[in-house]
């Protein structure tokens, strides 16, 4: 209980900091958001800027991953954002396997388990090296063997890197899971489970949302927050900092807190892509897990245990 | 084609008249009247295809989730299947064409057999491939929003052109023979009878006719080849063009080739041997035609290996990474059993059993071929599921039906039904049509047809 | 083990709070009826000297410049700001009430090269928290033409209206060439057809 509040409270703490650059766009969806319907008080208060300037409260759920926010129309959310090139990296030493990015995403996106767009997984590279936990989102690689597959451009790689997924394209052939080398790709095998009243939200390929059967989903970068300044959730919700987001094209990623220059943290920390040979060219990198936060603890606890629960 | 031109006195033509009138009756006896066993076979197929249907209705119902795919086997037996049928219909190329080019004519009488395997085949490769899509109402987007990178792409052109191709290198040869059943089985149902006569497209066996469907089907026996060879080529590539250790490989479109004809071969050898027994056909399809489908399958069986080797030694010389792991798990690991058995049922025993002429009398024969088809259906199991269970990536924390892969029922009664489905295509085509080409297992025997029918055309 | 991080913030701002808390007391004599009356006051001057571009923050309480006071130095980033100095280190006023910090010849502005300085007293004790900001077109002027033009060109990952060209030719001679065959075959049954009627006629 005490966690789930601390987390609250960070998360108010966070989105203020990251809502602050997007505040006038945002205070316009939360007025279509609250034109659009009237979604149930979590109770839990958040604060945003309007567009005004003002401060003002309001509750969590007019701030959910709302369509509203970045009604575009599908052709355009095909090119993406103008002039944006957006990058990740993740800090291998300050992973504790904390899960919260998985929560954070699956609750941003209203995914239920057993799917994770961003899993964390334990990794040991030699034999003698240590364990470490690396959290794995899709890496929108420059070189997506996944757009190479797709016979009807259902999936597709954008101007601002962001691979995307349109589900009502999508045929279902899996054909882009079984060429992604990562395992990024998830698979709606059952009718997803939707929050009440989805179905009769718009879909764009920007918001993943709604999900459909039959289709194929993954970790979408978070463009409809990302043209707004706003860090996704896996950024937002980690307690110790270990993603880094933000646009090449300014030399510079943030998790929040702290902000880097981008070229300086890769050289500096040695940053690599995973599986570079592979020649994908990932948009994901990763800073080695040296300098730790925590000592590498073996997680005893499976935590994604349950199967689907529809049939 | 390579027998000495006679010419054709009137005692020679009577003689050769007499052995056509043999040959037909012999060939559509079958077709007069089904038995009871015959009946009771068609059912057996049908009820196995109702209740794939059954099956396929919870899968649309419910979504793929009724399979026991999830997000890492996210390919199962739908797709091994499609590989498998698609390998099969490559023998239709491989006996009415290559051997065609060759100066065999033994296997004259068998081309049919392996031209309605081939159509049956690859036209079930079309309909599972729609099975296994989460969305197969949107298969229109194929055509609408076609991305011509994706080798999914060139399967559908690929398999269309080779539909088409094999329906016609099956039509063609079969005009004189509907022209027969036309003229013959007069006493048939009215749809079959309106169906011999449409179909028959007014065969008369003029000169004009016999020269045309001659050139018709030389031109179909040219493209053929490099079509069956795409084909799987191109089946291959949805694998081969990824990044998966194990699928990561340029050995793969000659390696499934290889494998087809292999499987295909067993096909009609089990085939041949039904119909021989069946249709009581053992005059026209004799010994002497398993002793060579026999010494095919040695061949065959040799370059299989040829190319596994290359697919599993070379990569279990260097042991490289991900790769290791998937061999372990192939050589010693879940799926050991299966692999080493495929291997030696599939491969390794018929090509050594089939050295023996003994081996290769009608019945041991099939007996050999039995396994290897099952297992060339095993094999593309093994082709499919242990790569997705082996990706770079650790599977971690996921729910423990993630880690494995077992088909469900609906799964297989699907499979099962799609297989029922090209047994059913063979049957009824084969009820229907006679299943041995007249005309050219007579010009086997230095007959040719075309002057007889010049000779009769020219008394009428 | 989740709240390490959080637990550790808190533990820092305790040990903070109670370290600040007698300095304060000892520091009040001297300093505080300045910082009571006159608030300081902060001039962001952006400035090139000898060809190094440089962000000057001059804090004053009135005309009195401040020393010591510990200023960070920002770039406004789409994403959060980007501290001047790595690792987000303050700059400490010299005796003239100046702190100042090289911009860098290679950081990325907008479209136009523009960026936005900002430089922060963050929780001072005297003063508070306070901060300029101003604009500036010394950014690098990041081509973003490149980047459009590899995404228009024809490649195996783009989308399918944008297929390589010989993709498209190749595809394209093979299959007019097959079913151009397979059709020719097709019509040579209208003429099987036709070649048995005239027989019967």
């Amino acid at each position: 209980m005490e966690n789930e509040e601390d987390k609250s409270d960070r998360r108010k703490f966070l989105k203020l900091g990251a809502l602050a650059g997007g505040a006038v766009l945002l205070g316009s969806a939360i007025s279509k958001a609250v034109s659009l319907e009237n979604p149930k008080e979590t109770g839990e208060k958040v604060k945003v800027l309007t567009a005004d300037g003002k401060l003002v409260e309001v509750d969590s759920c007019h701030l959910k991953h709302h369509p509203a926010v970045s009604q575009m129309a599908i052709l355009e959310s095909r090119k993406g954002i103008e002039g944006k090139k957006f990058i990740m990296v993740i800090d291998l030493g300050r992973c504790g396997n904390a899960r919260k990015c998985i929560e954070g995403c699956q609750k941003m996106h209203h995914k239920a388990a057993p799917t994770e767009w961003i899993k964390v997984k334990e990794m040991k590279d030699e034999g003698l090296s240590s364990p470490y936990w690396m959290p794995q989102p899709c890496f929108h690689c420059d070189n997506p063997p996944c757009t190479k597959v797709c016979p009807v451009d259902a999936t597709f790689k954008r101007e601002d890197g962001i691979v995307l997924i349109d589900n009502e394209r999508c045929i279902g052939c899996r054909f882009c899971m079984a060429a992604c080398p990562y395992n990024a790709r998830s698979f709606n095998w059952a009718d997803p489970v939707l929050p009440f009243g989805a179905t009769e939200e718009a879909y764009s390929p920007e918001t993943s949302f709604p999900a459909k059967r039959g289709t194929v989903e993954k970790c979408d970068f978070c463009p409809d927050m990302g043209k707004h300044g706003i860090l996704p959730d896996c950024v937002t919700a980690c307690p110790n900092g270990t993603i880094f987001y933000g646009d090449e094209n300014e030399d510079s990623v943030t998790n929040g807190e702290d902000t880097f220059r981008l070229s300086e943290l890769l050289k500096n920390r040695a940053g690599y892509r995973y599986l570079e040979d592979l020649g994908t060219e990932p948009r994901v990198y990763y800073l080695p897990p040296v300098n730790r936060n925590f000592p590498f603890e073996e997680d005893t606890v499976a935590h994604n245990t349950e199967d689907y629960k529809a049939i | 084609m390579n027998t000495e031109h006679q010419i054709l006195t009137p005692e020679l033509a009577e003689k050769q008249s007499l052995r056509r009138e043999e040959m037909r009756a012999d060939v559509l006896r079958p077709l007069e009247k089904i038995g009871m066993l015959g009946k009771l076979w068609i059912a057996f197929l049908v009820i196995i295809l109702l209740i794939g249907c059954y099956a396929y209705y919870l899968q649309l119902k419910d979504g793929l989730i009724v399979t026991g795919l999830r997000d890492y086997a996210t390919w199962g037996i739908y797709i091994s299947n499609f590989v498998f049928f698609v390998a099969i219909s490559l023998v239709g190329a491989l006996i009415s064409s290559v051997l065609r080019f060759t100066n065999f004519t033994w296997y004259r009488p068998i081309t049919r057999i392996a031209e309605i395997i081939a159509v049956a085949g690859v036209c079930w490769a079309g309909l599972i491939i729609i099975v296994d899509m989460g969305r197969p109402e949107r298969l229109l987007n194929l055509f609408t929003h076609p991305r011509l990178q994706s080798p999914i792409l060139w399967d559908v052109v690929v398999v269309s052109t080779y539909l088409t191709t094999s329906v016609l290198l099956l039509y063609l040869p079969l005009l004189p023979g509907i022209a027969i059943c036309r003229n013959t089985l007069t006493n048939k149902p009215k749809w079959q009878r309106w169906m011999y006569k449409f179909l028959a497209l007014g065969w008369t066996g003029t000169e004009q006719q016999w020269k045309i469907m001659k050139r018709s089907i030389k031109m179909l026996c040219i493209i053929i080849i490099p079509l069956a060879i795409s084909i799987h080529t191109v089946t291959s590539w949805l694998f081969a063009m990824t990044l998966r250790p194990g699928w990561d490989s340029t050995n793969f479109g000659p390696y499934f080739v290889a494998g087809a004809f292999l499987a295909g071969t067993a096909c009609v050898i089990i085939g041949m041997f039904v119909f021989r027994k069946v249709y009581h056909l053992e005059k026209y399809i004799t010994e002497v035609h398993f002793d060579h489908m026999g010494k095919l399958l040695v061949f065959l069986a040799l370059i299989y290996f040829y190319f596994n080797v290359n697919e599993y030694f070379v990569p279990y010389y260097k042991m490289k990474g991900a790769e290791a792991r998937l061999l372990n798990d192939l050589f010693s690991g879940q799926f050991a059993g299966l692999y080493w058995s495929a291997q030696l049922f599939g491969m390794f025993l018929p090509a050594v059993l089939l050295i023996f002429k003994k081996m290769r009398k009608p019945g041991i024969i099939t007996l050999i071929a039995v396994p290897v088809v099952v297992f060339a259906w095993v094999k593309r199991y093994l082709i499919v599921t242990p790569i997705l269970l082996n990706p770079y990536l650790p599977i971690q924390d996921v729910p423990e039906s993630w880690m494995n892969y077992f088909p469900s029922w609906v799964e297989i009664a699907i499979v099962s039904a799609s297989l029922a489905g090209v047994l059913l295509i063979i049957t009824i085509f084969a009820r229907l049509f006679p299943i041995i080409s007249i005309w050219e297992t007579l010009e086997n025997e230095g007959i040719e047809l075309e002057d007889l029918d010049k000779l009769n055309n020219e008394k009428a | 083990m989740i709240n390490n991080f959080r637990n550790k913030w808190l533990r820092k701002l305790f040990i903070g709070i109670a370290i600040s808390i007698p300095m304060c007391l000892f520091a009040q004599d001297d300093k505080q009826a300045e910082a009571e009356n006159v608030p300081a006051t902060m001039k962001l001057k952006l400035v090139v000297e000898d060809s190094v571009k440089t962000c000057k923050a001059i804090i004053m309480a009135g005309d009195k410049p401040l020393e010591g006071i510990q200023v960070k130095f920002y770039v406004k980033r789409f994403f959060g700001s980007l501290p001047l100095i790595a690792n987000g280190k303050a700059v400490s006023t010299d005796e003239t009430g100046v702190a100042s910090v090289k911009f860098p010849n290679d950081l990325p502005g907008d479209a136009n090269g523009t960026v936005i300085v900002s430089a922060k007293v963050e929780d001072d004790d005297n003063y508070g928290t306070f901060e300029a900001k101003d604009s500036v077109k010394w950014g690098t002027i990041v081509s973003t033409a490149l980047q459009e033009e590899e995404w228009n060109e024809r490649s195996l990952v783009g989308s399918g209206n944008k297929a390589p060209l010989y993709l498209i030719y190749s595809a394209g001679v093979i299959i007019i060439i097959v079913w151009g065959i397979l059709l020719y075959v097709i019509y040579s049954l209208v003429k099987i057809k036709k070649a048995g009627k005239v027989k019967k006629v």
